[in-house]
């Protein structure tokens, strides 16, 4: 081997050394960057050459940037993620909803017990008009409540829905930004920059994890597949994309065929949401029984009574027919309240109470789908309510303390430890200033032999 | 072999997240520790939510009859007092006819007599109009108008008007002014006869009004007595009533209130908890290798 050759092996320690402090030096420089994933420079002895009847070594080379990621625990993260995003998703919009059935102030079973209560107090003098104008106060209390919850409820649900489309636009976009990424990365190899475009990757990963609950597959192309609810939404450099319209279907993906509904197929923040739609419609469903059956029961028997003045009664209550419950009490009854129809006879004698009697025997009967009172049915749909705003509070708590265990386990194979760095910085600050003697030294000995030559 | 990495975004991460949760709970201890309940919302009890309701509810309902049985009671003393009065004022009627069928009286004096009768009369259909606030006592379920005209004639209605003073328990508070004046036994008619007799000294016409009067009497005390019975009704049912607030009271507190101790004891561990939290916090050096290089 020439003292020339032993330069260039100097030379490959010299580059190995270099390439690896600044390996060091791009993990320090990224220690507090979430989702980044350590580089280590993976050094390899290079190809020996023969020379006569020996074999001689070459020196050293970078065969490659490697990444520490860990895709097992990458894709535990995902999906503990997407879980969390899940819970903590459907939770907000329960709690929200939780105030608007039960307050500090009022409930709906409140309101319903203050009408029969005001009914009951009004047969101790059915012609007294303060009683009357009581009466019909609380049965503007009840609509006023009523159309609260419900107008709440529609509100939830639509911001709910703009959320939901806004993050869809969100989702598409990662899923474009995988498609391209997995091309990139292919072409990019072990290198410096095909981690940094991985650790991209795996950001929008994450991303799409927390948004829908995605899930993704390594591939051994180095390309990533992405599925949403079980289908593939990223495969290769190909992406799909998902819609939402809630008249429509929900929640879609494009497939070959065309498009195939995943509404209750997937997770993440969306799927949490969708979740929580689903508990909303049902409760306004409730709502709807609930104020329905006490209205027309009230209405009825209402119209069999007669006023003050001996006409027979009319409605108490109208019902709209839109998608949210709307309660309105008679403008005429708020006009007048003598219109209310205590009397049982149209002779109408002031303590006639018939009418008033049978319109509080109401509140103890089954008026709600024939089975509850209206009173049991507010309980009954406030109890649900805070039965899921419970459970969905449980799950959140559990489901987050799992997804930052998953974090730290994650981070923990393949985050950067800066005591490591330090070690690996004066590890390979030696070996380069180790090759630099080697290249000094040769050098001298270059030199020794050219003075002879003079 | 685990590898535990000495992260710093991991420290902060795990940093946040413990003050998170420190917070959310020491938030929801001092909100206990303030109010003093510690079932506040439905979801922080969920299966005993339609219970508490219930509790509510009932409670409510007790509160209200006793309001109602206020309003009963007045009316019904009431009617109670008038009953006192009516039958003192038959008593004296009577004890002026029993002393002027003496024979010992003279026209004159009969006739005298006649006035302070025909003056009872006046006294009689006053009491039988009596009104409680505004509403006549004994005209029935037509209480907003006088029972009796001046004729004595009756124009008001029957009676069915009730308040409600319990669950399923009602105590009827109109009184039929022609049963208790003029069931079997007209009142003023009696009256007006007696007045009619000692105008004309008619001993015969004086003594068959005794009898008359003592017969109203009767018919009096009978209504009399169904008030008495209604008044006694009524006490038992405040009597429930307010065992039952009591009851209802106890349970929806025992249900909702937090145990002040406790919650005290566990608002200090919490706040224990952050002060070390961020004593810890603050005094982490965060030294690593790089710092001794």
């Amino acid at each position: 081997m020439s003292l020339f050759d032993s330069l260039n092996v100097g030379l490959t320690g010299l580059n190995a050394a270099s390439t690896a402090l600044q390996v060091t030096d791009h993990n320090v420089a990224n220690v507090s960057v979430a989702g980044f994933t350590r580089r280590s420079a993976e050094l390899s002895t290079a190809t020996p050459i023969r020379r006569g009847l020996h074999w001689l070594g070459t020196g050293v080379s970078v065969t490659r940037i490697g990444r520490s990621a860990d895709v097992f625990a990458f894709r535990r993260l995902l999906s503990a993620t997407g879980h969390a995003s899940a819970a903590v998703g459907k939770q907000s919009i329960l709690s929200q909803v939780e105030g608007l059935f039960e307050s500090d102030t009022t409930s709906l079973r409140q309101k319903i017990d203050g009408l029969f209560d005001s009914m009951g107090a009004a047969t101790a003098d059915p012609s007294d008009s303060n009683l009357r104008r009581e009466v019909v106060t609380a049965a503007q209390g009840f609509a006023d409540t009523v159309n609260s919850v419900s107008r709440g409820l529609v509100s939830a649900t639509d911001t709910l829905d703009q959320t939901v489309s806004a993050t869809v636009e969100a989702v598409n976009t990662d899923l474009a930004l995988v498609a391209s990424l997995n091309e990139k990365i292919a072409s990019t190899g072990g290198t410096l920059a095909g981690g940094d475009l991985a650790d991209v990757r795996d950001a929008a990963l994450t991303r799409l994890a927390d948004a829908i609950g995605a899930a993704a597959f390594y591939e051994k192309d180095g390309t990533v597949t992405v599925r949403i609810g079980g289908h593939a939404a990223v495969s290769g450099v190909g992406a799909r994309t998902v819609e939402y319209d809630p008249r429509l279907g929900g929640l879609t993906l494009s497939v070959d065929e065309g498009r195939v509904s995943i509404t209750s197929e997937v997770g993440g923040m969306i799927g949490g949401q969708l979740s929580a739609r689903d508990s909303l419609s049902q409760w306004m469903t409730d709502l709807s029984a609930l104020v329905t059956g006490l209205a027309d029961a009230l209405n009825a028997q209402h119209a069999a009574g007669f006023t003050s003045t001996g006409a027979a009664g009319g409605a108490i209550f109208t019902v709209g027919s839109g998608a949210a419950v709307e309660l309105t009490v008679d403008a005429a009854l708020t006009a007048d309240p003598g219109l209310l129809a205590f009397a049982s006879s149209a002779t109408a004698d002031a303590g006639d109470s018939g009418n008033l009697q049978a319109l509080l025997a109401i509140e103890t009967q089954s008026v709600v789908g024939g089975t509850k009172s209206a009173g049991a049915a507010a309980s009954d749909v406030t109890s649900k309510v805070g039965s899921a705003v419970s459970l969905a509070n449980a799950q959140a708590d559990v489901a987050v303390a799992a997804m930052d265990d998953a974090q730290a386990l994650y981070i923990n194979l393949s985050g950067v430890d800066l005591d490591e760095e330090a070690v690996r910085l004066v590890q390979y600050q030696a070996a380069y200033q180790a090759a630099a003697k080697v290249i000094q030294v040769t050098n001298d000995t270059l030199d020794a032999l050219m003075s002879i030559a003079r | 072999m685990m590898i535990y990495r000495h992260n710093p975004l991991l420290d902060a991460n795990q940093t946040i997240s413990r003050f998170r949760n420190i917070t959310r709970r020491l938030e929801r201890a001092e909100q206990i520790a303030i109010t003093g309940v510690a079932v506040q919302r439905p979801s922080d009890s969920p299966g005993q939510w339609t219970m508490l309701h219930g509790l509510r509810s009932s409670l409510a309902d007790q509160q209200r009859w006793q309001k109602a049985m206020g309003t009963a009671e007045d009316l019904l003393l009431g009617a109670d007092h008038t009953m006192d009065a009516v039958s003192s004022t038959l008593k004296a009627a009577s004890d002026l006819a029993i002393q002027y069928a003496n024979e010992t009286y003279d026209a004159d004096q009969r006739a005298n007599a006649a006035t302070q009768i025909s003056t009872m009369r006046d006294d009689m259909l006053a009491l039988a109009n009596t009104k409680i606030g505004p509403r006549y006592l004994f005209a029935g379920d037509a209480y907003d108008s006088a029972a009796f005209d001046a004729s004595a004639t009756y124009t008001g209605a029957a009676a069915s008007s009730s308040i409600q003073i319990g669950d399923g328990q009602q105590v009827q508070v109109a009184f039929d002014g022609s049963q208790v004046f003029q069931g079997s036994v007209d009142v003023f008619q009696v009256l007006g006869d007696l007045v009619t007799a000692l105008q004309n000294n008619d001993t015969a016409g004086i003594t068959t009004a005794i009898d008359q009067i003592d017969q109203a009497s009767k018919q009096v005390t009978g209504a009399w007595s169904d008030i008495g019975y209604r008044l006694s009704r009524l006490e038992d049912a405040r009597s429930v009533a307010t065992s039952m607030e009591l009851l209802l009271t106890e349970r929806l507190s025992n249900a909702t209130d937090a145990d002040m101790a406790e919650a005290f004891t566990n608002l200090t561990t919490l706040q224990t908890s952050y002060e070390a939290a961020l004593q810890v916090t603050a005094s982490s050096s965060g030294a690593t290798l790089f710092g001794l290089l």
